[in-house]
């Protein structure tokens, strides 16, 4: 891996950023405007039902922006050059798919943490939440989420090299799914028992009842965190490799340039 | 002579369709090497395999001297490619994209590097435009001016001036004759403008159905396509010029009762001229129409040449 490689595909997601509304629209507008309205509604609910249901929803919407954006930017940042007809240009230099997506991963966490402040001003100036109650297990939580969502957007990814971009809409839905079966925003006793498996093999379901469980007792439970780190590294390593193979295919199958048209 | 490409049994098949069938050849320093053949011949295959963006079946691949698919990233830092068919990010200026090329290729001082392309291309004033409000002509100057950003020792053309017009297309193949010239540049180079690859090139490559059919420089090519048509335009009596060439067993067809196409190799030109003029034909117009390379690509894909190399 070269460090001015990595920096040129920092720079490149700058330059897009600067010129595209959409990017703008998808990743700080829309955020933005959800987090508004979810923390009305919990500053509303806030006076009617006990205050740790509405933190749910304040803390869910707050930390699921690292979520989709970390998502967004690995395999958005991909959408963009093949919308472009430029994906293979990138690659006939030296570039590696390892130096492309280290640049995207450090280009969403950017992207996400200026949303995550965001956010978090807002959540304290609207519902006078403070994310820094959290301490430095902030950090634990962060890592975690950004981890996942590198993880999936690999796999939206690997999805596209691997089936082509008939299937891009899966970069802007799939990571929706993990928001219900992630109890992002509500105990994971919510949803049905026959969901079990799909609640408890994830590790937003871990991240988001930690974060409830330390907001609303103060207790931390490790115990909840390192599974998500487990599961997280398993995830990841998953779908790296499900990644590369699918690239391989595409270089394999011709697919990779006849995605740009 | 330094080769600076090596292709050898180069194949790819996609399930049953062989697209590019055991292909072998080289190219050496400051040579242009024009691959040529009809849609779907295995061109633009060829060079996605010699880029790495598709994986062969088999064969292998060498750039100076060094296997392309161990020494990967080394190939590819002294290689470029320019195409019509691939751009740069839409969304950007071609300042932009050509900073960011510049650091994907280590490139030093890029800024300056970047404004001495601009200004050899003559682009200079689209610096600050976004790719995407670039007319076609400036487009591929700018795809240009990206492939020429690390010095490469070899380029890689995929049809770069098609659908140019004419003036732009002059001096991109201008830019094209001066890198030959004075950097030593090797190129391989697709074009459907067999002006342009009978300008251009040092030798020619015919692929069909992904074989190599024939290669040679392109006068040997043309040498072997056929004959030349010699057309005359005379003041005598038409049947003393018909009957000369009867008992000579030329092939001819009259155009006018005053002008005749001959169909005949080279050497018999000068016999034929002298033979008419013993006989007091008064030889007014000569006109001599040589084979190109159109007519060999066209004998090719119509599946009747026969100077197999």
């Amino acid at each position: 891996m070269k460090l001015y490689r990595i920096k040129a595909v920092l720079l490149h997601s700058w330059y897009h950023i600067t010129h595209s509304v959409e990017t703008w629209t998808d990743l700080f507008w829309n955020p933005l405007l959800d987090m508004l309205v979810y923390f009305l509604i919990a500053a509303s609910f806030a006076s009617r039902t006990t205050s740790a249901q509405a933190d749910s929803i304040i803390i869910g919407n707050i930390f699921w922006n690292i979520v989709w954006i970390g998502q967004f930017s690995v395999a958005g940042g991909a959408l963009w050059e093949i919308w472009s007809q430029s994906f293979s240009n990138l690659f006939v230099s030296s570039l590696t798919l390892r130096e492309f997506l280290t640049g995207q991963m450090i280009s969403g966490f950017i992207k996400s943490m200026f949303v995550f402040i965001l956010g978090a001003l807002l959540g304290y100036v609207i519902y006078h939440f403070s994310v820094l109650s959290f301490g430095v297990w902030l950090l634990v939580y962060i890592v975690e989420l950004l981890i996942f969502s590198y993880a999936v957007g690999m796999l939206v990814l690997g999805l596209i090299f691997r089936f082509g971009v008939q299937i891009q809409s899966l970069s802007w839905l799939l990571i929706f799914l993990y928001r219900i079966i992630g109890a992002v925003f509500y105990a994971a006793t919510v949803l049905p028992g026959w969901m079990g498996w799909a609640l408890w093999s994830n590790p937003l379901t871990y991240i988001f009842e930690a974060m409830r469980q330390q907001n609303a007792t103060g207790y931390i439970n490790g115990h909840y965190l390192v599974i998500a780190m487990g599961l997280d590294m398993v995830y990841i390593v998953i779908c790296y490799m499900a990644l590369m193979k699918a690239f391989q295919y595409a270089k394999d199958s011709g697919s990779l340039v006849r995605m740009e048209g | 002579m330094k080769a600076m490409l090596e292709v050898n049994h180069l194949t790819k098949q996609f399930g049953p369709f062989t697209a590019v069938n055991d292909v072998s050849f080289a190219i050496a320093e400051g040579e242009i090497v024009g691959l040529l053949g009809p849609n779907g011949a295995g061109k633009t295959t060829t060079i996605q395999m010699l880029l790495g963006l598709i994986t062969p079946t088999s064969g292998t691949i060498s750039y100076f001297g060094r296997d392309f698919f161990r020494e990967t990233e080394y190939c590819l830092s002294y290689i470029n490619f320019a195409s019509l068919y691939t751009h740069l990010q839409i969304r950007m200026t071609v300042a932009e994209n050509l900073r960011i090329y510049a650091l994907l290729y280590g490139v030093k001082n890029p800024d300056s590097r970047i404004a001495e392309l601009l200004d050899l291309l003559e682009i200079t004033q689209v610096k600050d435009q976004l790719y995407w409000h670039l007319s076609s002509g400036q487009k591929t100057r700018v795809n240009l001016a990206k492939s020429l950003l690390n010095k490469p020792r070899l380029l890689l053309m995929d049809e770069p001036t098609a659908s140019l017009d004419p003036e732009i297309a002059q001096k991109v193949l201008v830019t094209i004759e001066q890198l030959q010239k004075h950097d030593n540049v090797s190129i391989l180079y697709t074009s459907h403008n067999m002006g342009e690859v009978e300008r251009l090139c040092d030798r020619v490559i015919f692929l069909d159905h992904g074989k190599i059919m024939t290669e040679d420089t392109p006068l040997g090519l043309t040498k072997r396509v056929g004959k030349s048509t010699l057309i005359l335009t005379f003041d005598a009596p038409k049947k003393t010029v018909e009957s000369y060439l009867v008992e000579g067993k030329y092939a001819f067809a009259f155009v006018r009762p005053e002008t005749v196409e001959i169909k005949l190799s080279d050497r018999d030109i000068p016999k034929v001229l002298f033979g008419l003029s013993n006989k007091d034909v008064w030889i007014t117009d000569i006109d001599i129409e040589k084979p190109d390379l159109e007519d060999v690509f066209l004998s090719i894909a119509g599946g009747t040449y026969g100077g197999v190399a």
